[in-house]
């Protein structure tokens, strides 16, 4: 038997069966997530960015614009950034194993003719893939309607997609930092609560611990600097040093998550 | 050797709960069922089977290949799991087709063969429903096509009767059969016995994690001489042979069936027994209708071995 899945085995084939192994389950995955029930929760997590800046926008028409860029700095840093990427991540992406653990469906992956060392770069990539369409469509938007809003026009798309380029890595390092929570742990929640704090504290500790951070690289690469202590006593990082150390980042958690599943055994009755 | 299914002094723990132990077996094609209570390993079993746990100790080869290579192995492989879950919102169809193209086929060859194992488990007409809203039956037989539809070589069926209907259990039994006599191994854990006595081409009794028994019924039951064996005898004159029977104590129990015409005898030797019995008949003038061994059952054998508890001692 096994007539249905025999294929040739000769290297060209094999990478190319193996990328549509990977399609196949990016497919699965980004139909799983926006028809899970978690899918409200981050369409919440994203329509959070537009209320916010609404709000603030209208009670603060006529500003300056240089008042209006660092304001808006300013509430990207803690919505967008500090809420809905870190909390949207977290929903999505601690839930790509745990879920499956959770729900007792993951088995049918392992059963499958697929090394897990693609199985989790795939799952990660369509947990990307929701993200970035969410939470980048959300940063295109309320750049410029902020703007408009409180300086009745004045703003600069390159500035827009600055803001969108800092989502789209805040998602890549946070995605792979939460998968590998997911992984790791029975109930990820606690580790994320941890990562919570040590990104909100992060000031408070000392320069040489404080680079350890993932919102430290992203702030860094913000348009207008911040206010407050991010970079109180050092230098903030070039952005090509804070770029590759994310992507450096996300490449060890997500190397480190493909060593997990790879070990995984199925077990859901200790879950 | 490379054909069959071998486990090379296997044993798998769960920190200190054994999972099995010391399981040395070696597995032709053919129907294979699992028996033994709750517990017994025929999950843990399975799993090592089927490369979804690891063996603490020993070594599992599926017609020469470890689960380890993962894209060699797991095209021969099709488990019906016990766990009843699948993916979130999805239709039977939409699932396998999705199974098949990670199993890395073209999508028109996935559509081809989701259609064909829906078929032959009397899906068709639900493929487009939601698997949420199936009913357990429904949900079982969408398993079973899981496991089938890429037409693996191995087929692994943990309590695949689950919530069928008599007919239905007809159809999907007749599904193993098919795939035993192509040649593959199928694996079936039950606890309907009846139904695995009827299917099986071999049996392996597991209890606490232990095989106690393998291979077919008839001979099972011939190696188990220590165990009393039931005979049935069907006769007008039951009362008085069960009373000789007891009198020249070749059974140990006799039980006369309600009619009056039957007794059931438990004896110690069947070779004696019968040989004995023959004398008996021809002395007394007894007419007997029937005489057989009531116990070659698979549900039988169990009962020895597992519900009796004679294998602890």
């Amino acid at each position: 038997m096994t007539a249905g899945t025999t294929a040739d085995d000769r290297g060209s084939d094999v990478w190319k069966r193996r990328a549509g192994q990977a399609r196949a389950v990016v497919d699965v995955e980004v139909r799983k997530m926006l028809g899970g029930k978690r899918a409200l929760s981050v369409c919440l997590l994203a329509a959070l960015p537009v209320i916010v800046v609404l709000l603030i926008a209208v009670e603060m028409p006529g500003l300056v614009v240089s008042d209006a860029r660092r304001t808006f700095g300013n509430i990207y840093s803690i919505v967008v950034l500090g809420a809905t990427v870190f909390f949207g991540c977290a929903l999505v992406f601690t839930h790509l194993f745990r879920g499956e653990v959770l729900r007792r469906s993951l088995h049918f992956y392992f059963l499958a003719p697929l090394r897990r060392e693609i199985l989790t770069p795939a799952k990660y990539a369509a947990g990307l893939l929701v993200v970035y369409a969410l939470f980048g469509s959300v940063t295109i938007l309320v750049h410029p309607v902020f703007m408009t809003i409180v300086t009745g026009g004045d703003w600069a798309v390159t500035e827009t997609f600055r803001y969108v380029g800092i989502t789209l890595l805040g998602c890549t390092a946070y995605g792979a930092v939460f998968l590998l929570f997911g992984t790791l742990f029975r109930n990820p929640i606690l580790p994320v609560a941890v990562l919570l704090g040590w990104e909100m504290l992060n000031f408070l500790l000392p320069s040489g611990i404080r680079i350890a951070s993932i919102s430290y690289h992203l702030k860094s690469l913000l348009p207008v600097p911040p206010v407050g202590p991010t970079f109180g006593g050092l230098e903030p990082p070039t952005a090509a040093a804070a770029v590759s150390s994310l992507l450096v980042l996300s490449a060890v958690a997500l190397g480190l998550a493909c060593f997990r599943v790879r070990r995984m055994e199925i077990r859901y009755t200790e879950d | 050797m490379t054909e069959s299914i071998c486990f090379d002094d296997v044993s798998r723990f769960y920190g200190d709960v054994l999972g099995v132990n010391r399981v040395d077996l070696e597995l032709e094609p053919g129907i294979v069922g699992l028996v033994g209570p709750n517990g017994a390993g025929k999950s843990t079993l399975m799993n090592l089977v089927t490369g979804l746990v690891r063996p603490s100790r020993g070594r599992v080869l599926v017609r020469g290949v470890e689960p380890k290579d993962s894209e060699a192995f797991y095209r021969r492989i099709g488990y019906c799991t016990q766990y009843d879950a699948f993916p979130v919102g999805m239709t039977g169809r939409r699932l396998l087709v999705s199974l098949l193209r990670v199993h890395g086929l073209a999508a028109d060859r996935a559509d081809e063969l989701a259609n064909a194992a829906l078929d032959r488990v009397g899906m068709t007409g639900a493929a487009d429903r939601p698997v949420d809203a199936y009913s357990k039956g429904m949900r079982q037989r969408i398993k079973l096509a899981q496991a089938i539809c890429h037409e693996p070589d191995v087929l692994v069926l943990d309590e695949p009767l689950n919530g069928l209907d008599p007919q239905a259990r007809a159809e999907v039994t007749e599904v193993f059969r098919e795939f035993g006599a192509a040649g593959a191994h199928v694996l079936i854990s039950s606890h309907i016995l009846h139904e695995v006595d009827a299917i099986s081409d071999r049996v392996v009794f597991l209890d606490n994690g232990y095989v106690i028994a393998e291979g077919d019924a008839p001979d099972i039951k011939g190696e188990l001489k220590q165990y009393p064996m039931q005979v049935f005898v069907r006769s007008e004159h039951a009362p008085a042979i069960a009373s000789r029977l007891f009198e020249l104590g070749h059974a140990t129990e006799v039980r006369l069936h309600d009619d009056g015409e039957g007794l059931f005898a438990r004896t110690p030797d069947a070779d004696r027994f019968f040989l004995a019995f023959n004398r008996l008949a021809l002395a007394d003038g007894w007419h007997v209708d029937a005489i057989g061994t009531a116990d070659e059952t698979v549900e039988a054998i169990y009962n020895y071995l597992v519900v009796d508890g004679t294998t602890s001692s």
